[in-house]
């Protein structure tokens, strides 16, 4: 744990420093290349992290982090996605003053995502909250000569405020309630809780559930992300709406799981599966509607990754039944494909027009881009042979198990739905004829690069998805 | 089997790259060659003489939950000869029509025929579903890149249509896979279990929404005809012979194989949709004037006798011999004629820069040859007793005669698809003489390669048992040896 942190904190504490003493050219590049190195040491370190740290999926030491199955998943997850985004920014910002800056608060986030993921005390996580918040804000607003940017910004932080301000409540009622802030002991004194206890303890959870879905970007709380994603840079984007909306689902992954289905919190008889069920079929079919109608690409493909927490949150509401560990399954393959797949999605943007009309006939002007955007968009519907299909089917499999066949046949539904509009980009993109007003826009090496590599991940993994499965699932214990 | 036009498609793409022709070449030579391993898997399955999935194969995928589990019996050989055969045709075929982008048209059509040999293959309910909705994203490009002018909505309603359907089904899979006593998605492991009949009801349902928008059945149907006339020739025959197969193949592999209760309980609901299928094709067919509409509607009509005629067989004791062997039958020439309507359709518009049968005249003076394929050809697509596909329709009503008496109406779909195939003949070919026309026949060994589609249908009159004899097993194992 300790090795990943301080492999990607050292050069992010130094990148700027050296930016600041260096004036002369060519310290754009080598930040890059410096910042792609961490992250891919910190990719390699972290299998040997999950096999020194404690074996099983739950564990609660008393200690503040705790690297386990989940937080391997999710960190894996948020370094490849970065990993994506740094290389993607490569061109983009080889001439920008910032440059230093941008790749170090990338880093940075990237530590509070790690963090949040595989921390087991509230306060630590409230600080890793900020850690991975505060540095986007700064992403976001990047482009500060851009009215859209700004914009973006001042509603991402807006919601980000409110986000961490409803965590931060929640916590101080579970210290008042458990005079402790670890989870543990939070889990440990619900189990015990005497009847006029249990209000203050639904207040909490409620508190915290609420914090984590704003950065989940569930319904009813999704409305920050498309303004956001459509102002800032896409591979900025592909951080946010890949990397840093599914550290939410650690997070509540980690507490919620133990939490509810605590013997106490079952006699309470709130069906609370029932509940996030129907939020999960809300999200997901709000986000699909929505992303019907939309003009841009980055909207879309926002509201998308809207619909694709939804079915993240099936995982979450089968907990507690028969489809529990399925559930499980589905929630870490669809967090690590959805990355992908989502953030090679995006960066794609950074090669062509974001206005969806101008996509038509890119297969002529940007054949590689038209390529790698057009597999994420398949993947992304969960199309086989590509990797989408397997996360998405055990997902559903796990619904039907957990005895909520209507949920997965709203799901199924909303595949048909998402695929209208995938396919109708795919359409723009290598059916119709170029326009006329449309820029010739010169294929950036470097993002065809990310998406090579994702259009790669996503086939291999879609026809042989064992090597990614059989760990978690002998991790199940399956 | 699959693992070769694969690696094909990837090899046509690479060889493509250096030179156009290339991938053509690769594409024909993958095709060929899967053409012999499908008849060597043919005779294999065929000479065993008994009912059992033969030369199977089973890899672990993902670990106590999906296996790679292929196998072949009585009912999927003969639709893999389909497959590659028509491949193979349609590939020969292209090169009229197809001149752009040749190496990724070649390496999705390779790709295309691993994913329809997967579907006859599988027997894993997950493996199958992986190979089925493999087969829609080439299908969709090849409609929209290569297509007619209305491609892109064509090509968009088939892929929403179809896919459509593909979830329904899958939803009938996951819940099919809970309600067994050992949950398990291999086939012959459920084969083996019971379902309660109410679940499984629904599940056939399910399943049969996914199927019958492949078939097509009346009232999903609609992509078919946008779909069939917007694609390129060979795509059409591709279409046509392959994949409304993986549709009826559906049906008959798990409505009526695995869903055997509901097949004979509920015939009757199958039987009418098919009946009604039938007749809307036929009729529909009637007024065309877009000779290749009218094909696609026929092939519609076609396929109805398929569902009929299967579930025709299962309800009546001693009527499967005529009316599931019929329909497998009849998959297996409608492929072929059909096929060769389609050829004959894209000639017609090369020719006459139309496919307007009210505006076209006297092909047999500017086309003798041709003219005398596209007679033999309506033949066949209106079973004549020149060909098989005569003995197949027959095999379908007569079952469907058993069942009831008063299903005698069935025989007016043949008449009607004799009445408006002759009909088009008299006003294309058989007409007067067109001045404007000059002589532009094709040429001989393109007539010889059209020729080559109706060489199954007539040594299968002949020779029926080549191919029943192996659907026969099948038909036995389902109805319980009658």
């Amino acid at each position: 744990m300790l090795l990943i942190i301080l492999t990607l904190a050292l050069p992010a504490i130094l990148l700027p420093l050296y930016g600041a003493v260096k004036k002369e050219n060519g310290k754009e590049r080598l930040s890059a290349y410096v910042a792609i190195a961490s992250l891919l040491i910190a990719l390699l370190e972290a299998p040997f992290e999950l096999f020194l740290g404690p074996k099983g999926i739950w564990y609660y030491p008393t200690s503040l982090v705790s690297f386990d199955l989940i937080s391997f998943f999710f960190s894996v997850t948020i370094i490849i996605v970065s990993l994506m985004a740094a290389v993607g920014s490569i061109t983009t910002m080889q001439s920008d003053r910032n440059a230093t800056v941008y790749y170090s608060l990338i880093l940075f986030t990237v530590i509070g995502m790690i963090l949040v993921s595989s921390t087991t005390d509230l306060l630590f996580l409230l600080v890793s909250w900020e850690l991975m918040t505060v540095p986007t804000f700064v992403l976001v607003a990047l482009k500060k000569r851009d009215r859209l940017s700004s914009e973006a910004a001042m509603k991402y932080f807006l919601a980000a405020a409110l986000s961490a301000a409803l965590i931060l409540f929640g916590l101080s009622l579970a210290y008042g309630l458990t005079d402790s802030t670890s989870f543990y002991s939070l889990i440990y004194a619900f189990e015990h809780s005497s009847q006029s206890q249990l209000p203050a303890f639904l207040l909490t959870a409620s508190l915290l559930a609420s914090g984590f879905a704003v950065k989940m970007a569930i319904a009813p709380f999704h409305f920050w992300l498309p303004d956001a994603l459509q102002g800032t840079f896409p591979q900025i984007g592909a951080l946010l709406a890949a990397g840093s909306k599914k550290a939410g689902f650690a997070a509540a992954l980690r507490i919620f799981v133990a939490l509810l289905t605590t013997q106490q919190f079952i006699a309470f008889g709130l069906s609370w599966q029932l509940a996030l069920g129907i939020v999960a079929a809300i999200t997901i079919t709000w986000g699909n509607l929505a992303a019907l109608t939309q003009k841009k690409v980055s909207r879309m493909l926002a509201y998308s990754s809207i619909a694709q927490a939804g079915y993240i949150t099936i995982g979450l509401a089968v907990q507690g039944t028969a489809g529990a560990a399925l559930g499980i399954v589905g929630l870490l393959l669809h967090v690590l494909f959805h990355g992908v797949m989502k953030g090679s999605a995006f960066i794609s943007i950074a090669n062509m027009d974001d206005d969806v009309g101008l996509l038509n006939g890119l297969y002529k002007r940007s054949p590689g881009t038209a390529l790698g955007f057009t597999i994420s968009l398949f993947a992304l519907a969960g199309m086989p042979p590509l990797n989408g299909f397997w996360s998405k089917l055990f997902l559903f499999v796990a619904a039907v198990q957990a005895n909520m066949t209507w949920l997965a046949a709203i799901a199924l539904v909303n595949s048909a739905i998402a695929l209208a509009y995938y396919s109708y980009l795919a359409k723009r993109v290598y059916f119709e004829q170029p326009e006329q007003q449309s820029v010739q826009k010169e294929e950036k090496l470097d993002v065809l690069l990310v998406l090579a590599f994702a259009a790669i991940f996503i086939i291999i993994t879609g026809l042989f998805p064992a090597p990614v499965l059989n760990p978690i699932l002998s991790f199940l214990g399956l | 089997m699959i693992f070769l036009p694969a690696a094909g498609g990837i090899a046509a793409y690479l060889l493509g790259r250096v030179k156009e022709e290339y991938s053509r070449y690769t594409a024909i030579a993958v095709s060929l060659a899967e053409v012999l391993l499908t008849l060597i898997a043919f005779a294999e399955v065929a000479s065993s003489g008994i009912y059992s999935f033969m030369l199977q194969e089973d890899y672990t995928w993902v670990k106590g939950f999906v296996d790679f589990h292929l196998g072949l019996d009585g009912l999927g050989a003969p639709l893999l000869i389909i497959a590659s055969s028509l491949t193979f045709l349609a590939a020969y075929g292209s090169s009229l029509e197809i001149q752009e982008r040749k190496a990724s048209y070649y390496s999705l059509l390779l790709l295309f025929l691993a994913a329809s040999v997967g579907v006859f293959t599988s027997l894993n309910l997950i493996l199958f579903y992986f190979f089925w909705d493999a087969t829609l994203l080439p299908m969709f490009f090849f409609i929209g890149i290569w297509g007619g002018p209305n491609r892109k909505y064509a090509a968009s309603k088939f892929l929403l249509f179809t896919y459509g359907g593909s979830v329904a089904m899958l939803l009938g899979f996951i819940i099919l896979y809970f309600s067994v006593p050992s949950p398990s998605f291999d086939f012959i492991s459920l084969m083996n279990q019971q379902v309660q009949p109410s679940i499984q009801l629904l599940v056939s349902l399910l399943t049969f929404i996914g199927f019958g928008v492949k078939l097509p059945v009346f009232p999903i149907h609609t992509w078919l005809p946008d779909a069939h006339v917007e694609a390129p020739t060979p795509i059409s025959v591709l279409l046509a012979g392959l994949l409304l197969k993986l549709g009826g193949y559906g049906i008959l592999r798990f409505n009526l194989q695995l869903f055997s209760y509901t097949a004979i309980h509920y015939a009757l609901f199958f039987m009418a949709v098919g009946l009604v299928t039938m007749f809307y094709g036929a009729i529909v067919a009637l007024r065309q004037s877009d000779m290749k509409r009218m094909v696609a509607l026929t092939s519609i009509n076609h396929m109805g006798f398929v569902l009929f005629g299967a579930f025709a067989g299962i309800a009546v004791a001693g009527s499967a011999a005529f009316g599931i062997a019929g329909s497998v039958f009849q998959m297996f020439n409608h492929a072929f004629a059909i096929g060769l309507m389609f050829t004959l359709t894209g000639v017609v518009k090369h020719t006459f820069n139309t496919r307007d049968m009210t505006v076209i005249k006297g092909m047999r003076f500017a086309m003798p040859r041709a003219s005398i394929i596209l007679i033999l050809g309506a033949l066949a697509a209106m079973a004549a007793p020149l060909y098989s596909s005569f003995l197949s329709e027959f095999m379908v009503i007569y079952s469907g005669i058993l069942y009831s008496s008063w299903l005698w109406i069935a025989v007016l779909v043949p008449g009607i698809t004799a009445a408006y195939m002759l009909w088009m003949l008299k006003r294309m070919v058989l007409s007067e003489r067109d001045p404007a026309l000059s002589y532009s026949d094709v040429s001989r060994s393109f007539a010889f390669y059209m020729f080559l589609f109706l060489v199954p249908l007539v040594i299968l009159l002949v020779a029926p048992g080549l191919i029943l004899s192996p659907v026969m097993t099948f038909v036995r194992s389902v109805s319980g040896g009658a």
